[in-house]
């Protein structure tokens, strides 16, 4: 590409702000582009700058495939075939031929409406047809893709979903039975004291983060460095007043200068860096005792109340993932509830808890335990009302997914995804037109953005 | 492209290989790389525009990335995926692709001014996404 405008490497230092504010006109935006595409040093010199373009730019360094040379070629010597338009060729015979049946189906048109008039029965004889509206589900559009897209989206990387949205959020309430009055019991057990764990994460990650940033800055100052020792720009044979010596030796002074100016300001930096290293390991350091603390109380509460259960002869009929399903009488439920607000510190409310045991007082229910970790547990949805021919599709989107299924009942199915499947997931089950009442814990969904498999719980509402 | 596609490797891969082949049939004499480039970009744009965006994690290769840029990269991704197909086409025409406000307008069929403005809009809503991402963690 010939450009009209041309840059050098001191230009490049010059223009650089410019650049990256996207100021330069458009002849020279062009040169600019031409030139770091050439020069090595200036293109790592202007991308190593955390700007968004030059973000935007990274993500274009993606490794193209080998064999993609050899596809193109093949796509240029088999070109995709057009499907044609079929060509009518229209004879004075068919125009005859047509008129013809036209008039004909003209005529007997009109003839079986004077015939219906004639013979036009009483409203009380016609039979009564019951209209049935069939439930159509049609893909969503692009826009309305996108939005679902948004949608989730914004659930996985902003951490936070609005109540306007189809798939509404309610955190659990905390060390609090919650009972419901017509389902089977659902309760969440938060079996760790400590939140302070998640705010010490939190404080890791800042502290990475400007990490990162102080290290970059680092590399700049390290970058101009360098280029400061490289070149004198003085050169033999030229005039300088004084002579050539006289101006080596001022140079070398004024550039001494300036390399300790940057040697201070590399030192200054390597001591930032340190400082936060520092910061980050004694952070580290602190989570990793509260963390093993957190699982010597979890471990504790968890025997605890295991030790309740088994004391009123509940037999556990799943216990995985935190999460404990069990079957009993009324009895046993109530006697079992008072031993778990016996072992939690707060009272949970007292007044669901004796209206639902008198709806099912002669019969066996089952209770699913959540046991939550710093305010996080699985995550759990409730899907419904569900009518049975879609759960059955959503058995299949999930089995799609899924291939590891824990648990299945009639209401309630527990298996684990990959974390990166989430989000597909949860497009899909609302592309099929279900909507999820409830999306498990606020703490939860951090762990969408972590790799790794995510347990999930789902109850069919009838 | 590959952006523009939800970043499903396989459909950018199909659509940049029948793209080429598009753009080196319409234009089969040599010396004319600059037109040659536009109309590529143009009919890969226009394609990506036409087919439904089914987003999936396809795990991309970086080329010469730190790890620790790499964890950049996937904030600005994923803000990037979010966006509508408009303001994901301009910002990677200007930045990603650096291509001048001329081309991109004959890319997109719009006028230079419009262009300008319409890639300043596109990288604000990209920023603000980016920021409030940042500021949540």
């Amino acid at each position: 590409m010939h450009n009209k405008v041309n840059i050098s490497c001191d230009d490049i230092k010059k223009k650089l702000k410019a650049f990256l504010d996207d100021l330069l006109a458009e002849d020279e935006y062009k040169a600019f582009c031409y030139h770091i595409n050439t020069c090595g040093n200036c293109e790592k010199y202007v991308r190593s700058i955390g700007s968004l373009s030059n973000q935007l730019w990274k993500l274009g360094k993606v490794k193209v495939p080998e064999d993609l040379g050899s596809t193109i070629m093949y796509k240029l010597t088999h070109p995709e075939e057009k499907a044609q338009p079929p060509k009518f060729v229209i004879s004075k015979k068919y125009i005859i031929v047509g008129s013809i049946l036209i008039l004909l189906v003209g005529a007997l048109f009109l003839a079986t409406s004077y015939f219906k008039k004639q013979h036009a029965p009483n409203k009380d004889d016609v039979p009564i047809v019951k209209a049935e509206v069939i439930y159509k589900h049609t893909l969503p559009s692009d826009i309305e893709a996108q939005l679902q897209l948004k949608q989730l989206e914004t659930i996985a990387t902003n951490l936070g979903v609005s109540e306007k949205d189809s798939i509404q959020e309610k955190p659990p309430v905390k060390d609090e039975a919650v009972i419901s009055k017509t389902g089977p019991l659902h309760w969440h057990f938060r079996y760790s004291e400590e939140m302070k764990n998640a705010g010490l994460e939190k404080e890791i990650r800042r502290v990475e983060l400007s990490l990162q940033q102080e290290r970059k800055k680092k590399d700049l100052l390290e970058t101009e460095f360098e280029n400061l020792q490289k070149d004198s720009g003085l050169e033999l044979g030229q005039y300088y007043p004084g002579g050539f010596q006289k101006a080596v030796s001022e140079q070398k002074l004024q550039k001494n200068a300036e390399l300790e100016k940057k040697l201070q300001e590399l030192k200054e930096q390597d001591n930032k860096i340190k400082n936060l290293e520092g910061e980050k390991q004694r952070l580290e350091f602190q989570l990793r005792q509260g963390v093993e603390e957190n699982k010597r109380k979890e471990a504790e509460r968890k025997a605890k109340l295991l030790n309740a259960l088994s004391v009123t002869g509940i037999e556990m009929e799943y216990q995985k993932n935190d999460i404990l399903i069990f079957t009993a009488t009324a009895e046993k439920i109530g006697h079992a509830l008072e031993q778990i607000l016996f072992i939690s510190h707060n009272t949970p409310s007292f007044r669901d808890f004796t209206s639902s045991i008198s709806t099912f007082a002669d019969k066996e229910s089952r209770v699913s335990i959540y046991l939550e970790d710093d305010g996080a547990s699985s995550l759990h949805w409730h899907i419904g009302p569900i009518m049975q021919d879609k759960k059955a599709n959503i058995l299949e989107i999930i089995r799609e997914l899924s291939n590891s299924i824990d648990y299945e009942s009639d209401e309630l199915l527990i298996f684990s995804i990959p974390n990166t499947e989430l989000i597909n997931l949860l497009i899909r089950i609302q592309a099929a037109g279900v909507t999820i009442l409830k999306y498990g814990s606020e703490e939860t969904k951090k762990d969408t953005l972590r790799s790794g498999r995510i347990v999930i719980s789902v109850y069919f509402t009838k | 492209m590959l952006y523009l596609v939800g970043q499903d490797q396989n459909r950018a891969y199909d659509i940049c290989a029948s793209s080429f082949a598009e753009a080196i049939r319409e234009s089969p004499r040599p010396g004319q790389e600059e037109a040659l480039m536009i109309r590529l970009i143009g009919i890969a744009v226009e394609k990506c525009r036409n087919i439904k965006t089914i987003p999936t994690f396809d795990v991309i290769e970086f080329l010469d990335i730190s790890s620790a840029e790499k964890g950049q990269l996937l904030i600005v991704l994923k803000a990037l995926q979010a966006q509508d197909f408009e303001v994901k086409a301009f910002v990677l025409l200007r930045d990603q692709l650096s291509l001048s406000y001329r081309q991109i307008a004959t890319i997109i069929r719009s006028s230079e001014s419009n262009t300008r403005s319409k890639v300043t809009q596109a990288r604000a809503r990209l920023r603000k996404m980016i920021e409030d991402t940042l500021n949540y963690a």
